[in-house]
């Protein structure tokens, strides 16, 4: 590249970031820059993820620190800009524009593009330059670390509630259980002890006769314990229904007892004012006879 | 994650090319290419820097140089950018490259706007007539 004039302006030369004429361009650098770009980035996403998780641990402030927003005149140029570019871009859209130059256009618009470019990466740079003090870092992590005990103790308690309900679900169907089970022992015992009792009379028809009684009351208990098993389940049902969903019935009752009270005076008061209408027209009646009379 | 090498390298490139710019909008064309060259040996990934520095070489006078740049940025990410690919076809074309010319314009259609891509297609129509004459012209003689 060719670099004929000396630089003295807008920089005064003690604050020029760079010699021009004594750092020569390097001829390697469009290569380097095609490489750079051409490396694989990370996952947007993922990588964004990543870092949060990082900055969350990491006694460093990361990236997602934020520092001072983009002030009042710079979003003020950047819009300007902005407006410059859709209006340099309005030309394309005039067919009937004589003048338009397709080039000083390319030119314009590439130039303010990246002056608001250049302006954006400023602000992301500002924003991301401002770094926490020991102490903000400590408050952060304490923060955290409260948030995460919270968290903990929620979970805990979750988790205690749920496995007290499993407890007690057992605890349900075991008793459940232990009823019928009982029940049915009972009842096998007491068939047995009948069948031996009836095997004990004797071996005669006569003697079986009354084993076979025995028996069919023992069948007949069996039964019966059943029957009042699955009676006492369907009353407890019915009872805590009537609890649960139903509400307290007697309130129900005085509620129901209150409207239709309160009906029927309605009823009564409706057949009053027809009663009264109907006199009134009785009364209109014979007066207007009267009148005619006279 | 931006070490703050990076961070300080974009802000003055963003500071440079922004003098640069105004130099360019003053007229001075050289110097400002010189701030847009230092601005890309800070930043060398931003594309629109080697646009402005291919700009600005161009109204410099320096029409190999700037080709070399708008093909720099075209390479870097500028390949989608209408107006870069047009105005690295314009140049190609005052050079006397016609066939590169003529790709780096079907780019630019290809990736121009619906009512810049209508403009760019009759810029083609009579590129591609004059080319014709040239080739004609260069058949006869």
């Amino acid at each position: 590249m060719r670099i004929e004039r000396e630089i003295v302006q807008p920089y005064p030369p003690h604050t020029l970031p760079y010699n021009p004429e004594t750092i020569a361009p390097k001829p390697s650098a469009v290569i380097e820059a095609v490489q750079e770009a051409k490396k694989p980035q990370p996952a947007g996403m993922l990588s964004n993820l990543y870092n949060w998780f990082k900055n969350l641990f990491s006694e460093t402030p990361g990236e997602t620190e934020k520092g001072a927003p983009p002030t009042i005149v710079e979003q003020d140029r950047i819009s300007k800009h902005m407006h410059q570019i859709s209006q340099l871009q309005a030309h394309h859209k005039d067919m009937l524009d004589d003048t338009f130059d397709p080039l000083a256009l390319a030119t314009e618009i590439g130039l303010e593009k990246a002056w608001v470019k250049a302006q954006i990466d400023q602000i992301k740079i500002r924003e991301n330059q401002i770094e926490l003090n020991q102490e903000e870092l400590k408050q952060i992590h304490e923060a955290i670390q409260k948030i995460k005990g919270k968290i903990d103790e929620l979970m805990a308690k979750e988790n205690e509630n749920g496995r007290k309900a499993v407890i007690f679900g057992n605890l349900e169907v075991a008793s459940c259980a232990l009823i019928v089970a009982t029940l049915i022992v009972f009842s096998s015992v007491s068939l047995a002890s009948a069948l031996t009792s009836g095997a004990a009379i004797g071996p005669g028809l006569a003697a079986s006769l009354p084993a076979i009684k025995v028996t069919a009351e023992a069948l007949g208990m069996l039964a019966g314990g059943a029957s009042a098993l699955a009676k006492s389940v369907y009353k407890f049902k019915a009872n805590s229904y009537d609890a649960k969903i139903l509400g307290a019935r007697h309130k129900r009752q005085v509620g129901y007892s209150k409207s239709d009270d309160l009906i029927d005076r309605m009823k009564e008061a409706s057949e009053a004012v027809t009663a009264g209408y109907k006199n009134a027209a009785e009364l209109e009646k014979k007066k207007n006879e009267a009148i005619r009379s006279f | 994650m931006m070490t703050n090498k990076i961070k300080l390298d974009k802000w003055q490139a963003a500071d440079t090319f922004k003098r640069g710019y105004s130099l360019f909008r003053c007229g001075q064309y050289d110097e400002a290419a010189n701030y847009f060259l230092m601005c890309i040996l800070l930043a060398p990934k931003e594309y629109l820097y080697w646009s402005s520095l291919g700009h600005a070489q161009r109204r410099g006078g320096n029409l190999n140089e700037a080709i070399e740049s708008y093909k720099a940025a075209v390479l870097i990410g500028g390949s989608k950018d209408s107006d870069l690919l047009f105005a690295l076809a314009e140049s190609l074309k005052e050079r006397g490259d016609n066939r590169p010319a003529f790709k780096a314009l079907k780019e630019a259609i290809l990736h121009a706007e619906p009512e810049f891509q209508t403009r760019l297609k009759m810029i083609k129509s009579g590129w591609y007539k004059e080319f014709k004459n040239l080739e004609s012209e260069r058949s006869e003689n």
